[in-house]
């Protein structure tokens, strides 16, 4: 197995402009403040790899779990969703299976190309649920015409 | 130039909204814009809450969802199949109304600003921020800007007598009457000789009391003409009418009707319009209709592969990493120069051969873009709205259950809409209509322009319009692909 892609749920998205900084973090902040959510990992990470390399279809999924201190965590219920962030996108769920080692492994289909989010879902050893977002930036799109004849098997 | 009789362009009495039973008696209920204004104020109001105290994450919220998705498409097809009904439901004119009866306005929108040209930066500005910010992947901006379009609304209106940030302002409104052209059905006078007997002119003054309730006081107005200056009869088409009723409900004779119509008849004849002029001498509504239709193309681009390209191209070029530059640069070449070139080139053609003048070519046939940029957004908006078609419903299910409303069981997040391959021979479909309609109003242009010349005229617009429909199908043939940056 290949593992050519990691990425952690720790990277942000460049702001290229000031303007556009202080604008996002504006409504980010406004929409923060009236919703009261927060992100909880609960000290733990997602280390995610692909095999191939994500492009538009069907990809392997392997996810490492940690703890805090880089141990495998004893995590259970494991379920991946692949959304991104624009309106009308329909979300990619799966469920992974326990390899051992806090590793799971879940086929997921990349339906478009672009900047994608993987939330991490499951139970911690403690019992207590958990998610943990990850950005796959870049997914492959491949022609319009091939990705019709792939998803309907023509 | 031939007289014609305005009215006459291609409109048939025989079907009329206003003689349906049920949905004619609801719209010349004097109430009936009201209702429907507060059924999409309220919706607007839940897209704001939703949009500020929501999950963030774009297709989770029902703000972004909704706006960028639903009404979008919604708008285009209510555009193709009836006319231009989401300014007849316009929210935005709801605060105004309850403004308007605390205090009434006073001045006179500014007689120099009575062209498109701040409707038409509006409207480039908006397509520059939708980009810009990536409105549609944030809810909370995207709540932010329906509250800021209602503030400004609101504040031109207020200030100023009729309507002007209907007619003047607003860029939606703008978009909505350059893509009504193409709609099947207008508001029209039924029976021209009943105007021309008509000594009130009712549907353009208003209505006041008979007698105003103290005598020093101004009269009361009790039902309002046509606020955007469209005198019933020399209105031609749909340009600049948002469908408000208020003539239906003026007019003593009963003598309005919601009539079919051939699309786009009314772009083929020059008549001089109330409210509007000749629209041969109009170049804001020219330029207007042109940015209109590069702006489909433009729009279409920004969520294809293609662009992340050629925006790191130009900031490798210009050694930048702004957003702000690269897209300022795009736009400018695709909003500017491209159809400066394209249709300079062609006007340029046509006057070489044809000795017409220049301006005045470009001018007149600027106006047959309308129905191929029509058909461009119909396909990119449809597309949106048809592959996203029943992701409101999960969406729907996760906000009440967020609320704590029950019954409506768990999100089905698996629900979707109709497949791209489905979605696709429609979007040729859109687009084919549009070069199709673009092409014959060129002809016919060229035909009452130039006659036994026509075909000079006419075959280098056909070039430009069959370019631009090659371009618009190999954009929509490109796989989406949404970035947030493209560095």
């Amino acid at each position: 197995m290949q593992l050519r892609l990691e990425t952690s749920g720790t990277e942000t998205s460049l702001m290229s402009t000031c303007i556009k900084k202080l604008l996002t973090a504006l409504f980010a902040l406004l929409g923060a403040a009236c919703s009261g959510t927060g992100g909880e990992t609960q000290g733990l990470t997602a280390r995610l790899a692909f095999d191939p390399q994500p492009h538009v279809g069907w990809v392997e999924c392997t996810v490492a779990l940690l703890n805090a201190d880089g141990t495998p965590a004893q995590c259970s219920e494991i379920e991946l969703e692949g959304n991104m962030n624009h309106a009308g996108m329909v979300p990619e769920f799966a469920s992974a299976e326990p390899r051992g080692e806090g590793v799971f492994v879940a086929q997921l289909e990349f339906t478009m190309g672009g900047d994608w989010l993987i939330f991490v879902r499951g139970k911690s050893e403690a019992g207590q649920a958990f998610e943990i977002v990850t950005d796959v930036p870049g997914v492959r799109a491949q022609a319009r015409a091939a990705e019709v004849a792939q998803n309907t098997g023509k | 130039m031939p007289a014609v009789r305005p009215q006459a362009a291609g409109s048939n009495l025989a079907f009329d909204w206003l003689r349906l039973p049920l949905l004619g008696r609801f719209l010349r209920w004097k109430r009936a814009r009201l209702v429907l204004q507060s059924a999409m104020a309220l919706i607007a109001a839940v897209l704001v809450f939703e949009g500020l105290a929501g999950p963030q994450l774009a297709p989770k919220n029902l703000a972004t969802l909704a706006v960028w998705v639903h009404w979008r498409g919604a708008l285009v097809l209510a555009l193709l199949v009836l006319g231009n009904v989401f300014c007849m439901g316009c929210p935005l004119m709801l605060p105004r109304e309850l403004a308007r009866k605390i205090r009434t306005p006073s001045r006179d929108w500014p007689r120099l600003l009575r062209r498109k040209w701040i409707g038409l930066g509006l409207f480039v500005g908006v397509l520059f921020v939708y980009e810009w910010l990536d409105l549609w992947a944030s809810p909370a901006a995207t709540a932010w800007a329906i509250l800021l379009y209602f503030g400004v609304a609101l504040l031109v209106d207020a200030v100023f007598r009729g309507a002007p940030f209907c007619k003047w302002v607003c860029p939606v409104g703008q978009f909505n009457f350059v893509a009504s052209t193409f709609s099947p059905f207008e508001v029209r006078a039924r029976d021209r000789a009943v105007c021309d007997g008509c000594s009130t002119k009712d549907c353009i003054k208003g209505r006041v009391a008979s007698a105003p309730a103290k005598l020093e006081s101004p009269p009361q107005v009790v039902q309002r003409g046509c606020e955007l200056g469209l005198f019933l009869p020399s209105k031609v088409g749909n340009l600049d009418c948002t469908f408000c009723l208020d003539c239906v409900h003026a007019c003593p004779e009963d003598n309005v009707a919601i009539a079919l119509r051939v699309p786009a008849a009314e772009l083929q004849v020059d008549p001089v319009r109330s409210g509007i002029g000749r629209l041969s001498k109009r170049s804001d509504l020219a330029v207007l209709t042109v940015v209109f239709a590069f702006g489909a193309l433009l729009n279409a681009f920004g969520m294809v592969g293609p662009v992340y390209a050629l925006q790191r191209s130009i900031a490798a070029f210009l050694g930048t990493q702004s957003d702000f530059v690269i897209l300022g640069v795009l736009f400018v070449a695709c909003l500017g120069l491209l159809p400066l070139i394209s249709i300079g080139g062609t006007a340029w053609w046509v006057a070489r051969s044809t000795g017409t003048g220049l301006l005045a070519h470009a001018r007149r046939f600027a106006f047959t873009l309308a129905p191929l940029g029509f058909g461009v957004w119909l396909a990119h908006y449809c597309f949106h709205f048809l592959t996203g078609l029943w992701t409101f419903v999960p969406v729907t299910q996760a906000a009440a259950a967020r609320h704590g409303i029950g019954g409506l069981g768990r999100p089905a997040w698996g629900l979707g809409g109709l497949h791209e391959a489905w979605v696709w021979p429609i979007e040729i479909g859109f687009v084919a209509l549009g070069v199709v309609g673009s092409l014959a109003l060129a002809w016919s242009l060229s035909e009452r322009d130039f006659g036994q010349s026509a075909r000079k005229a006419f075959l280098p617009w056909a070039g430009l319009h069959v370019a631009l429909a090659a371009t618009a199908l190999w954009l929509l043939a490109q796989p989406m692909e949404m970035r947030g940056t493209f560095l």
